[in-house]
């Protein structure tokens, strides 16, 4: 069992403007799995590939357990980074393939055997093992290549993005089965992904990146109940931010007094919750307010209803039958739950402040 | 068979006719008791040539090991020194990039003579003239381009993610060059080892001025016969030159087009 530690990380690449990574830390205990989130380009796979020793920082340090494994060359760190495209060798069999760290490590031939056996029925794959690498389906290719991986039972496991290159059908199967082997062999794993399901699913507790360094790290829940600040919220869908002044008990603001949940922060802040928890109120509900209907547009599953209330913008996912019902431009009464509130640290929250 | 292919294949067969036509005279020069005009086909064959080219003992024995020795170190030489090039050229954007380009191109340019007389001074001082081992060195001024560029074809085209991945398996830099990055760069290798030894098995102009007559290598004794009026030998020369053309050929075509036969066109 292994404890990641990434210590102040921070690397520029050759001609970039900005940082890629900006002073990244960040801990894994041992055995967890730990999701690495951020939109495209926010340093996530260049911290993935420092730790697998692929990349070397400008400064800060990786520490495997007690130790500092910065100076250690790729193939000494023990830690197995399986690429987003699965990077099966196509000149190998996919036997030779998952068997492949066993040879270099040269292992006897016999326990090579077993343990590919082994593996390939972990990913159930038994029998595929002489098929080539392009005989085998998308999904197929990427079980191999995480065969080829925990056949080696690294201390650490490094995913990039392992199931971005899969057919959505196939995305739900890929990520229970890396759950279930990630359970299963205890193994410390650190999962680059861009999509907030899937670092919900996969991660025990997930890292929220923006902008090369590490803007929120907590369970899943939480980031999406209680983001840290407004750039959070906008990442998670969040679209509601209300300035004002909560006393702990009671939000002031353009919508006027909201009751709190408990545990709420006191003095200038923004009030947000989730537009899907918006919904229609009765007359004297608890945080109910008269909300007139300025702009609604079906979507899909869910139908996203604009409120203006005193100036001020509120966003609703409502189901479309409900949404149909509203007239534009009417005064509706909605509520704002007690419990889906949330009040973030920061007043200023105009549009735009999003990194 | 369509009319598209059957025109294929006559172009085919006129293609291959135009090139193999002129080489047709020297063979039977080689088996030729005297050929004077207006004879079609000379009146008297003989294998007298062959027979004295293949004896023991024979220079034209000697020389045949000689020229493989170079061409195979030459092209061995070129494929270490040209694969580490070619992935740097490949590659990498780096400043000066078209004037080292332009650098590895100017041997292919400049004519033979004029980098031969201006090594051959160097190679004097080194002790390396009159040597085996100094033409296998001049050798390297005409192969050496060929290579790099092959080479830094195949690795524009190369996914070094590859490399990467067996270094996270734990393979080391070694491993990785043998189990990785050569089986994917092989077909190139190939072909730049084939054109290499091709280059170097047909040098004439490097092979004289740095060999200086003591390197006896085929085409040095083909020019000899011929300006000596040894029609015979002379053909038996130009065969035995042609051989490993022909050979490479036949045996690479399956490799190099994917296909058996490179030249047939509709013939499949």
């Amino acid at each position: 069992m292994t404890r990641l530690t990434i210590e102040a990380l921070r690397i520029r690449h050759p001609g970039a403007a900005r940082p890629a990574l900006d002073g990244l830390s960040l801990e894994v205990r041992s055995g967890e799995m730990v999701a690495l989130l951020g939109p495209s380009g926010c340093g996530k796979t260049t911290a993935l590939r420092i730790v697998a020793g692929l990349l070397a920082p400008d400064s800060g340090d990786v520490w495997l357990d007690g130790g500092s494994v910065l100076r250690l060359r790729p193939e000494q760190r023990d830690t197995v980074m399986v690429f987003q495209t699965g990077q099966l060798f196509s000149h190998m069999d996919v036997a030779a393939n998952v068997g492949f760290g066993l040879r270099m490590r040269k292992l006897p031939r016999a326990e090579i055997a077993t343990r590919v056996g082994e593996a390939l029925e972990q990913v159930q794959l038994a029998g595929l093992g002489a098929r080539r690498p392009d005989q085998l389906s998308g999904g197929q290719r990427q079980r191999v290549a995480l065969a080829r991986a925990l056949v080696l039972r690294p201390r650490l496991l490094l995913l990039d993005e392992p199931l971005s290159s899969l057919d959505a059908h196939l995305r739900g199967e890929m990520r229970e089965l890396i759950r279930r082997l990630q359970r299963d062999t205890g193994i410390t794993t650190l999962v680059v992904t861009h999509d907030q399901e899937e670092a919900a699913v996969l991660g025990d507790r997930v890292a929220l990146m923006l902008g090369g360094a590490l803007r929120q790290f907590d369970a899943p829940q939480a980031l999406w109940q209680r983001p840290a600040d407004t750039d959070v919220a906008r990442f998670f869908g969040g679209s509601n931010f209300v300035p004002g002044r909560s006393d702990g008990r009671v939000f002031d603001s353009a919508l006027g007094p909201l009751l709190l949940p408990p545990g709420a922060p006191i003095g200038p802040g923004c009030l947000t919750l989730r537009p899907e928890a918006v919904g229609r109120g009765a007359p004297d509900c608890e945080n109910g307010v008269e909300a007139r209907l300025v702009e609604c547009r079906f979507q899909g599953l869910l139908s996203r209803a604009v409120f203006d209330i005193r100036g001020q913008r509120i966003e609703a996912l409502l189901p479309p039958a409900a949404a149909q019902e509203l007239g534009q431009g009417q005064l509706h009464r909605i509520v704002l739950p007690r419990d889906a509130l949330w009040v973030l640290p920061d007043a200023d929250a105009g549009p735009g402040t999003t990194a | 068979m369509t009319g598209g292919a059957r025109w294929r294949a006559v172009f085919g067969a006129g293609l291959i006719l135009w090139l193999l036509a002129p080489l047709l005279p020297l063979l039977v020069w080689s088996v030729a008791r005297g050929w004077f005009f207006p004879e079609i086909l000379p009146a008297d064959l003989t294998l007298r040539a062959w027979g004295r080219a293949l004896q023991g003992g024979s220079d034209i024995l000697a020389s045949l090991g000689t020229t493989t020795v170079i061409a195979v170190a030459a092209a061995a030489l070129s494929l270490a020194l040209g694969i580490p090039a070619g992935r740097a050229l490949g590659l990498h954007r780096f400043r000066g990039r078209g004037l080292v380009e332009l650098a590895l191109l100017a041997p292919v340019i400049v004519p033979g003579i004029a980098v031969g007389l201006g090594i051959h001074g160097v190679f004097l001082r080194l002790g390396l003239t009159n040597s085996l081992a100094g033409v296998v060195l001049v050798h390297l001024v005409p192969t050496l381009p060929y290579v790099i560029f092959v080479m830094a074809g195949v690795f524009a085209n190369f996914d070094t993610e590859a490399e990467a991945q067996a270094r996270s398996l734990g393979a080391g830099r070694v491993q990785v060059f043998w189990h990785v990055t050569l089986p994917g760069i092989w077909p190139g290798v190939m072909v730049a080892g084939l054109f290499a030894f091709l280059v170097s098995w047909s040098q004439y102009i490097l092979t004289l001025t740095i060999g200086g007559g003591r390197v006896v290598t085929l085409p040095l004794l083909l020019y000899a016969q011929a300006a000596s009026g040894r029609n015979d030998q002379a053909g038996v020369l130009a065969v035995l030159s042609l051989l490993p053309g022909l050979v490479i050929l036949a045996l690479t075509a399956r490799q190099l087009t994917g296909r058996p036969a490179a030249l047939g066109g509709g013939a499949r």
